[in-house]
């Protein structure tokens, strides 16, 4: 074997087959995880330990190479265009039935494959003999009997693959169709791919024989042939009563079953395993939902709450207040550097690497925890439970996770929708989910409270009700929108068997999940804080640019910036610079909007809640026009580290803008409405403006109760038009 | 999905709130939605092992190929 030629090997599988197990062992930490191009399924790449010039690519998990889904058409053009040396296909062994249906289509593509049977200690376990030689046998492909979560057989599963990789070109698949489909389908061959290689004619000719139009398309087959063809493919189906597409699944599932008959030796089907018996308690009519609160609880109380603050609290106060930054400030002075650099290095520079940092601790136990509930199998059933109340907002069961989440923290709930299957889901998750009050919208809840409504607990209560009202009313009014119509692909999922997730497979999976952000939001934030720095630090004092001693923030930049903008926020009730740019700097953090105004109102610190400033903010805001601001900043874009998630998670930045842009609108719009037409009931006098707050009302109850323009129909016809 | 002609479905959970369900077939298990789940046609089984077992038969062919 040559040691230096460069071999690419795709892993495919079924969903749940272990297949990021078997990723992680055979790669451990050497990965790169991305994204597919323009879509926010994840793309995982990695070297093979001990072998530098070997290549994995972890394709997504798929049931079958059809084009029913994002993933499954991202696995089939990667196979067909990337063309790897060779596939490792890893099936699960407790349930071959399904995971070799997907095996039927890869070994029709003409790759090189071996079959890894996953679970093996639990095949042992569950009663089932497999003759593993026979299997492969039948298939035609080297087969090995491994455990992705013990690590068993995993070097010879990779010495298997590198030895497969040699055989590129010479592959052909061995299992076979009944008479009448193989005789068409080397008709087929033999008028309209006889100039192809023979490895790649195969599977080429079944498509063709189930009518697909792309790869119609794209061999160039003239409406001649096409005719020809069609002969071949409506003599079979009338001779099999159906037709041809569901001729050949139905042929590979007889295939599968007859193999299996011969090579497997079960136990009596229809006993409950474990699995079941787990099930009974967890989706249970009764206790699913209390099972699932307490579960969601813990993981809240942990990660968010006690461990989590405690660590962020640690990480900002004592780690970054007391050790770095000191250290830091104490050697920039000592080293005489200039004022000004040392206020970029540390107020603008530290101070936004810290924020960042600050939600390490937070997410790492998040995706700890994740990590734990999606390995193990329960992830899954949560879907199963929640899908009846979300789906009515083009929502998945899972994004229950994210919005529990977000109440602490929106960046790893924005990155907790990655476990969501559907992409138009996992969309709206993301658009949807910084709706909720974050733990850092606490302090500028408290602060309106406290200094217009008594500090009443109903004000944070009505957040969080308007949170979820935001996340139900953009859901019934984006999911009518071309953006989120199509792809109403029916709901199939499996609930996997339950298992004990392997702790390497959490933490690995977990630290590149966090790595992935560091990397990505570190630098947009990273600049976002300088222009911050420099913008609040820097202005104009009698015509002369200057960085700006303390109580001079009158003159800087961004006081320019808050009021050359204000007359858009006029409508809203608070014009004014201070507000304006206050709001603004919560996209920093939100909580920052708190100090915002304890600086311009002249205090140098002020306690959480804005104790100091409350007299302030009476004179310069009306209840009603504090009440439209409250609502801005809730509503409105979330800080840039949230931000920077959207982007990360939705991999395009068209769709980050939609968000960020929607956010926006949301929060201005809903501000907009309720000071215009609360000052109308409060004056009874009737304005332009009022009249501009009641059309846009009127678009928003348009917008929710318009028929969904394509799926008034029935669900059927919906259906159809995503196959189309 | 290994939804096709002639095989054996059975109804095996129901979600909490009812919606969707959990059906066994080939060996393993799929939730589908009920929506989806209408439109699989099916009859009592040939060979009766237990009454809630039925035979999945024209499904209405739009659909089909969506569950493979």
């Amino acid at each position: 074997m040559n040691a230096t030629m460069p071999i690419t090997i795709a892993v495919a599988g079924n969903p749940n087959s272990g297949k990021t197990t078997l990723f992680n062992a055979l790669t451990g930490s050497n990965q790169y995880v991305g994204n597919w191009p323009g879509v926010t399924v994840e793309k995982k790449e990695g070297v093979l330990t001990g072998f530098p010039e070997v290549v994995l690519v972890d394709l997504p998990g798929i049931y079958s190479l059809s084009t029913n889904s994002l993933e499954e058409e991202l696995a089939r053009d990667y196979l067909l265009e990337s063309n790897p040396d060779a596939i490792i296909n890893i099936v699960d062994g407790t349930s071959l039935e399904r995971n070799l249906y997907l095996t039927t289509q890869l070994a029709e593509l003409g790759i090189p494959m071996v079959l890894a049977i996953n679970m093996m200690d639990e095949v042992e376990k569950c009663g089932i003999k497999i003759d593993s030689i026979a299997l492969g046998k039948a298939f035609s492909v080297p087969v090995v009997e491994i455990s992705a979560l013990r690590e068993t057989q995993i070097d010879q599963l990779a010495r298997v693959a590198m030895e497969v990789a040699q055989m590129k070109g010479q592959f052909l698949p061995a299992h076979r169709f009944s008479g009448g489909v193989e005789h068409a389908l080397g008709h087929i061959e033999e008028v309209a791919l006889h100039d192809h290689p023979d490895h790649k004619q195969r599977w080429y000719a079944v498509k063709l024989f189930e009518r697909n139009e792309l790869v119609e398309a794209e061999l160039g087959i003239s409406e001649a042939l096409k005719q020809h063809i069609e002969q071949d493919i409506r003599q079979i189906e009338l001779e099999y009563d159906d037709d041809s597409d569901s001729i050949i699944a139905s042929e590979r599932y007889d295939f599968i079953a007859e193999v299996l008959e011969r090579v497997t030796v079960r136990k009596k089907a229809g006993e409950w395993s474990s699995s079941d018996r787990i099930d009974r308690i967890v989706t249970n009519r009764w206790l699913a939902l209390p099972i699932f609160a307490a579960i969601m609880f813990v993981v809240y109380y942990v990660s968010v709450n006690t461990v989590g603050a405690a660590l962020t609290r640690w990480t900002n106060d004592q780690l970054f207040g007391q050790i770095i930054l000191p250290a830091i400030s104490g050697k920039l002075v000592d080293w005489g550097v200039a004022t000004w650099l040392r206020g970029l290095l540390v107020d603008g520079i530290l101070a936004g690497v810290g924020s960042v940092l600050s939600f390490l601790p937070q997410m790492i136990l998040l995706f700890l925890f994740l990590g734990l509930l999606e390995f193990s199998g329960y992830m899954a059933r949560v879907a199963f439970i929640m899908d009846r109340v979300f789906r009515k907002f083009r929502l998945s069961g899972k994004s229950v996770i994210p919005m529990l989440i977000g109440c602490g923290c929106s960046v790893p709930a924005i990155m907790a929708a990655r476990t969501i299957e559907n992409e138009h889901d996992r969309r709206m998750t993301v658009i949807t989910t910084s709706f909720i009050p974050c733990g850092a919208k606490l302090p500028v809840i408290a602060m309106i409270a406290g200094a217009f409504f008594g500090g009443k607990g109903w004000v944070a209560f009505g957040a969080y009700f308007l949170g979820i009202a935001a996340v139900v009313i953009s859901g019934l009014i984006l999911k009518k929108t071309s953006l989120f119509r199509g792809g109403a692909a029916p709901f199939v999922m499996e609930l996997p068997a339950y298992r004990w997730p392997s702790l390497k497979c959490i933490v690995v999976t977990t630290w590149e999940r966090v790595s992935s952000f560091v990397r990505k939001a570190s630098t947009i934030i990273l600049l976002a804080a300088i222009v911050i720095w420099f913008a609040t630090y820097f202005g104009w004092v009698e015509r002369r640019f200057q960085m700006l001693q303390g109580g001079q923030i009158d003159h800087s930049i961004l006081a320019g910036f808050g009021n050359a903008i204000a007359w858009i926020f006029k409508p809203l009730g608070w014009g004014e610079w201070r507000p304006v740019v206050a709001a603004l700097s919560g996209l920093v953090a939100k909580e920052t909007v708190v100090s915002s105004f304890g600086i311009f109102y002249g205090f140098a610190k002020v306690a959480e809640g804005g104790q100091e400033i409350w007299k302030s903010l009476q004179l310069a805001f009306s209840p009603l026009s504090a009440t439209s601001f409250l609502l801005f900043v809730l509503f409105s874009a979330p800080c840039i580290a949230a931000i920077s998630a959207i982007w990360r998670e939705m991999n395009s930045t068209w769709w980050s803008l939609f968000a960020v842009g929607y956010m926006t609108t949301v929060g201005y719009s809903v501000a907009l409405m309720v000071f215009q037409l609360g000052s109308w009931l409060q004056s009874g006098v009737f304005s332009l403006w009022t009249g501009v707050a009641l059309a846009l009302l009127g678009v928003v109850l348009w917008l929710i109760f318009r028929p969904s323009p394509k799926q008034a129909g029935s669900l059927k016809r919906a259906k159809t038009e995503a196959r189309g | 999905m290994g939804i096709t002609k002639n095989v054996e479905v059975f109804v095996r959970k129901v979600a909490p709130l009812g919606d969707p369900i959990e059906v066994n077939l080939r060996g393993y298990e799929l939730s589908l939605r009920k929506d989806d789940a209408e439109l699989i046609e099916v009859s009592p089984p040939v060979s009766s092992i237990n009454n809630e077992c039925h035979h999945a038969h024209h499904h209405r062919r739009r659909w089909k190929s969506k569950l493979w």
